[in-house]
């Protein structure tokens, strides 16, 4: 429950998928193959207005990150989303919810005995 | 999730004036820094100033510290509090911005959002963001 205090068997998984992701040419590159599926690296360099090559940089570090992954197929290379990094962020985000669902319930538990021991008193109604 | 904002509201019945002030006090930050039973926090200090740093220093029940550090971006009593949280092992550039409004019931909403890759999300928003990408993640799961 601690943040990130022993987090996956590899160290900072989460933290490569967040950098592989901060890039918004790579989200939206994520964005084209969530929408349409697997796809082509020329079939994804024709939807942005940069080159191929700088294309192929892009998905390898998205692959780095475990967010796809590559087959070949008929002399093509078809790149292909991961879903399983995302739901690891979206659990990490649960369980930092969470932990701050429950610091606000201690605050509120703090204030409280804060009242009750009466060093503040008159701020209240 | 729709993107990487966390945002969630809380109502405590605690006058707007003492919720804002237990941010900044490092004996209250130390009782409601624990997310969890047995955790405890021997260190606390702060330099409630824009751009001062506090440090929030937790301990696991199995003797495990996790420093938390920060700067104040926002300090703005009663409303408005905000800063950089870095724990050593997460990712760094996260900002949470906490908003304080008065209840009619003399308690305060608190709104606690926490931002990751602020800078890039507020220069790329219209492209690339999360939504399209996690709404397929929902559709798939």
């Amino acid at each position: 429950m601690v943040e990130r205090q022993k987090p996956n068997p590899r160290p900072d998984l989460l933290g490569d998928i967040l950098k592989a992701a901060s890039d918004p040419t790579r989200r939206a590159i994520l964005t084209v193959l969530a929408q349409e599926g697997p796809t082509t690296v020329t079939g994804i360099a024709g939807r942005f207005d940069i080159s191929l090559n700088s294309v192929s940089k892009h998905i390898k570090a998205l692959e780095n990150a475990g967010l796809v992954t590559r087959r070949l197929e008929w002399r093509e290379h078809l790149i292909e989303l991961r879903l399983e990094p995302l739901s690891q962020i979206d659990h990490w985000f649960a369980e930092l919810r969470s932990i701050w669902a429950l610091r606000l319930e201690a605050l509120d538990t703090a204030l409280t005995e804060e009242h009750d021991d009466g060093p503040d008193t008159g701020s209240d109604p | 999730m729709t993107d990487l904002t966390l945002d969630l509201t809380h109502d405590l019945p605690h006058a707007r004036d003492r919720v804002f002030d237990a941010w900044l006090n490092p004996k209250m930050l130390a009782k409601f820094m624990t997310p969890q039973a047995g955790m405890t926090v021997p260190e606390a200090t702060c330099d409630p100033r824009v751009g001062g740093r506090f440090r929030i220093l937790m301990r696991a029940p199995n003797g495990v510290e996790i420093p938390h550090e920060g700067t104040y971006q926002t300090l703005e009593r009663p409303e408005t509090l905000s800063f950089t949280w870095n724990s050593h092992n997460s990712v760094d550039d996260s900002v949470v911005t906490l908003d304080f409004a008065a209840l009619e019931t003399g308690g305060t909403r608190v709104r606690l959002r926490q931002v990751r890759f602020a800078s890039e999300q507020a220069r790329n928003d219209h492209i690339g963001g999360w939504t399209g990408i996690l709404a397929a993640l929902d559709t798939a799961l």
